[in-house]
């Protein structure tokens, strides 16, 4: 009941802040200079100032800030994020399109960088200063620093060109034919290269704090305990030490939800897989207002989610958090 | 003779330090018979707690056993490998600890850390282990044991805490019992039934126990037989009650002697005569002190933590509160010095309205009333100099002119016993003793009237408390100080106090001079305080009338 009474809650807390996102997103793309309609004089080559005013008004771009912004939200909250100028479709039916790709990446991602990294960083705790350590604490700075572009580039000479093992581009081979298995494991083949660009950047981030929670959690008086118990020393670590040190690093990984996203543009982009991210670029070119606010407002609610998860996450490791409610 | 159950013989255990591997203990030997209880007695750093972690192999991983055997039924345990240890850890020995507030682990029911050592100890399933988890719980007095098995560490207090360790250690039915200062975490009438348990739970299953503490009331009341130690080495050995009586090297003498036992008073030849008090420097009038707390369905309720309590203390005297913890008497005493908001009440200090102040007019007030607290370790600024310290309230409250300050700095180290040249040391250079002293210098700086000390001696070992109350006593006959005095440990109220009042959850529930509090308590809750403490004049007193009844 509890968590019922929380998770309610906490869903009621996303909707007024998604609304606010709204608004600011609203806001700040219209103090930018310039519009669609500049970009579709430019497209014909040139308009005189009395066509540009028609296609304003037929667009309801003539009508004062607020009102627009007042129509938009009531829109958006029927789930119609309007009409893309550039593409010539809804925005709705853009965004779904590709929501699916971008959110496979953005979590297998995440997955990845969390299951990897805190497995190094447990690894690394057991001998803080052994060169095994160290080498781990390496390899991460080094996933950490390299521009995500070029890592991205790197892994497709090694493994798409060099030694070629996985896919340069696309999401899916389009001459599989055949049902959901087969196609599912062409997607898991694509995925493969992208997933581990994005997420080697934050592998860095989430080893090293797993190994400073680690090495504090290892000095402290339960584990004293476990080991007075005779538990083995696998039980010891993994049991009763990882599950305290978990914390710091979930709620870090809820806070590095947007991060991802953005690093998710870049990584579209290097490897064509066809998510918001490319749209989000193609669509900021074109001016094309509705659909950049349509993709702000599905990343806010990626985030938002993100951050719900990280929540519930944490309240299942810690029963202390679930009393505080 | 049988050989005894477990003998550890000539241990040598080094740490390593900056400058090479440093002895903690040196050449200790001790042995222990199955059934009995032997205390191991010291003060902290004398390596007690050391010996009780290499019986376990756990010693930190800076430290090693450079020297000696460690025998238990015949087998020498440091020439074992680690599998043939677990075997024996929480099996065969097992070990209690200190805190128990963090000694079980918070994110596992304590059922379930119960239940894990019967699976892997004694290969039970997990049904077995749960239904013998929960009757082990049950024989440890937690009441309600079925649903408490599934309660977290959190949502329990620090006496159910430690049963559910001594559950946990008993489970698997050990030879030997290892209990590092098990109560001394705890309030005195906790540890009073702890201990009861511990001695019942032992003489059932016939578990020898060692049993490290520094408190010589303890040994007098649960040990057979009793080593001292002293800077890593033994200096004394034999049956508790020969040592306690007739000690013989000087360490054991000084231990004895500084351990604050409650002192039978002569009750009052008559009720005192309840006289109006003539220089009342501070007067408190129904202090109420209020906590938020969050209940179910986000409904704020408030907590009284001080219940509407008042006292006057008279210039030059001292008044202590008395209580366990969740008593109020921290709150109270932080309230008067506007550490804490007060919801309602009257605090005045030398026709001062404390509670009426509030931005620059509270800020200059505070050199009123100064602050000595618990603990020397993390109450001093660990990046300013002693020194430093000591003149802070002086700059930050201009108490004496600028040029002064330097002499009157050097003149307090002065008065509580520190040299001089140590002003320019940080405060992890001193000792925990003299850290205290600093604590004391940095009260006394702004010539307060009145200096609140909250358990100011409670972290220090029993003869550093000894020297410490001293200094206190000095310098209130030099200075006319002021005590408020906050303490759980009754003897050291005794020694310091003229007046007493007893807190329970909230409000005092007796006050009275020392001796008639002492000598003839009204109170029930009174009684049952000073019952629990443990000493050694009822221990003795205990053990004669056993001896006389077993030889009837």
């Amino acid at each position: 009941m509890a968590f019922l009474k929380v998770l309610v809650q906490r869903i009621g807390y996303a909707v007024l802040l998604l609304i606010a996102v709204l608004v600011l997103n609203f806001t700040m793309i219209n103090l930018a200079p310039g519009d669609v309609v500049d970009t579709i004089a430019a497209d014909m080559g040139g308009a005189n100032a009395e066509l540009m005013a028609q296609i304003r008004a037929e667009y309801g771009l003539d009508q004062p800030v607020i009102v627009q912004l007042g129509s938009y939200i009531g829109r958006v909250l029927q789930f119609d994020l309007g009409y893309s100028y550039f593409y010539n479709r809804p925005v709705t039916e853009l965004i779904f399109e590709r929501l699916p790709a971008t959110l496979l990446l953005v979590f297998s991602a995440q997955i990845f960088a969390l299951v990897l990294g805190i497995l190094l960083g447990v690894f690394a705790a057991q001998n803080p200063n052994g060169p095994l350590s160290h080498l781990v604490t390496l390899f991460a700075l080094f996933g950490y620093a390299a521009p995500v572009f070029w890592t991205g580039i790197l892994l497709l000479i090694a493994f798409s060109l060099k030694i070629p093992l996985f896919p340069v581009a696309g999401m899916r081979d389009v001459t599989i034919e055949g049902g959901f298995f087969p196609q599912a494991l062409s997607v898991a083949h694509h995925l493969v290269l992208p997933m581990l660009t994005l997420g080697s950047i934050f592998i860095a981030l989430y080893s090293r704090l797993c190994r400073a929670s680690m090495l504090e959690v290892l000095g402290s008086d339960y584990v004293r305990t476990a080991k007075a118990k005779g538990l083995r020393p696998r039980d010891v670590v993994m049991k009763h030490a990882l599950k305290n040190a978990l914390p710091p690093v979930v709620t870090l990984a809820g806070l590095q939800f947007s991060a991802v996203i953005s690093g998710a543009v870049l990584v579209e982009t290097v490897f064509s897989w066809p998510g918001l991210g490319q749209l989000a670029l193609t669509s900021i070119l074109a001016r094309d207002t509705p659909t950049i606010l349509g993709i702000l407002f599905f990343s806010a609610l990626v985030v938002i989610v993100g951050n719900l998860l990280t929540d519930l996450v944490l309240r299942m490791i810690d029963p202390r958090v679930r009393g505080r409610g | 003779m049988t050989d005894p159950l477990l003998s550890v013989e000539n241990l040598r255990i080094e740490l390593a330090a900056r400058s090479g591997m440093v002895p903690v203990v040196d050449d200790l030997s001790l042995y222990l018979n199955a059934g009995e209880t032997l205390s191991i007695v010291g003060e902290s750093g004398s390596g007690k707690s050391m010996t009780a972690l290499a019986v376990m192999g756990l010693l930190p991983s800076i430290g090693q056993i450079a020297q000696g055997r460690i025998l238990f039924e015949g087998g020498d345990m440091t020439q074992m490998d680690d599998e043939t240890l677990r075997t024996i850890r929480g099996n065969q020995i097992s070990m209690i600890f200190q805190e128990p507030m963090t000694s079980l682990n918070p994110v596992y029911t304590v059922g379930e850390q119960i239940a894990e050592v019967l699976r892997l100890h004694k290969g039970l399933g997990h049904q077995e282990a749960w239904a013998r988890a929960v009757s082990l719980l049950d024989d440890v007095r937690i009441p309600d044991a079925k649903r408490r098995a599934r309660a977290y560490p959190h949502e329990m207090s620090g006496g159910q805490r430690q049963r559910v360790m001594i559950a946990m250690a008993l489970a698997c039915r050990p030879k030997i019992l290892i209990a590092d200062e098990p109560t001394t975490a705890l309030d005195v009438t906790v540890q009073a039934e702890i201990f009861a348990l511990m001695r019942e739970l032992s003489r059932e299953t016939n578990t020898a126990t060692i049993l490290i503490t520094h408190d010589m009331g303890v040994v007098a009341e649960m040990a057979d037989r009793v080593v001292v130690m002293y800077r890593g080495e033994k200096v004394e050995d034999g049956a508790a009650e020969a040592v306690i009586r007739h000690p013989q090297h000087p360490y054991t003498q000084t231990l004895i002697a500084s351990v604050p036992h409650l002192t039978i008073e002569a009750p009052p030849e008559q009720e005192p005569e309840p006289v109006a008090k003539s220089d009342v420097l501070l007067s408190v009038r129904d202090l109420t002190v209020q906590f938020p707390v969050k209940k179910r369905f986000g409904k704020r309720e408030m907590f009284t933590a001080v219940n509407g309590i008042s006292f006057d203390i008279e210039r030059g005297k001292t008044l202590a509160i008395v209580g366990e913890s969740g008593s109020g008497k921290t709150t109270a005493a932080l309230a008067v010095a506007r550490l804490v908001d007060a919801q309602a009440g009257q605090v005045t200090l030398d026709g001062t309205d404390m509670l009426g102040l509030d931005g620059e007019a509270l800020r200059l007030a505070r050199s009123k009333v100064q602050v000595i607290f618990q603990d020397p370790y993390s109450s001093l600024n660990p990046r300013l100099r002693a020194g430093d310290i000591v003149r802070e309230p002086l700059d930050n409250l201009g108490a004496f002119p600028a040029s002064e300050r330097e002499d009157r700095v050097a003149d307090l180290f002065d008065k509580v016993g520190l040299q001089r040249d140590q002003m320019r040391l940080f405060p992890h250079q001193f000792s925990g003793g003299q850290r205290q002293r600093i604590s004391i210098a940095r009260a006394l700086s702004t010539n307060p009237s009145l200096i609140i000390c909250d358990e100011a001696v409670s972290a220090l070992d029993v003869v550093i408390q000894a020297q410490i109350l001293d200094l206190l006593q000095e310098l209130q006959r030099d200075l006319d100080l002021t005590y408020l005095f906050i303490s759980h440990d009754l003897g050291v109220v005794q020694q310091v106090c003229d007046e007493v009042a007893v807190m329970y959850m909230g409000d005092i529930v007796e006050f009275g001079d020392r001796q008639s509090v002492f000598s003839a308590p009204k109170q029930r809750y009174t009684r049952d305080l000073l019952a629990a403490v443990p000493s050694i004049e009822r221990a003795n007193n205990t053990q004669r009338e056993r001896q006389t009844t077993a030889s009837q």
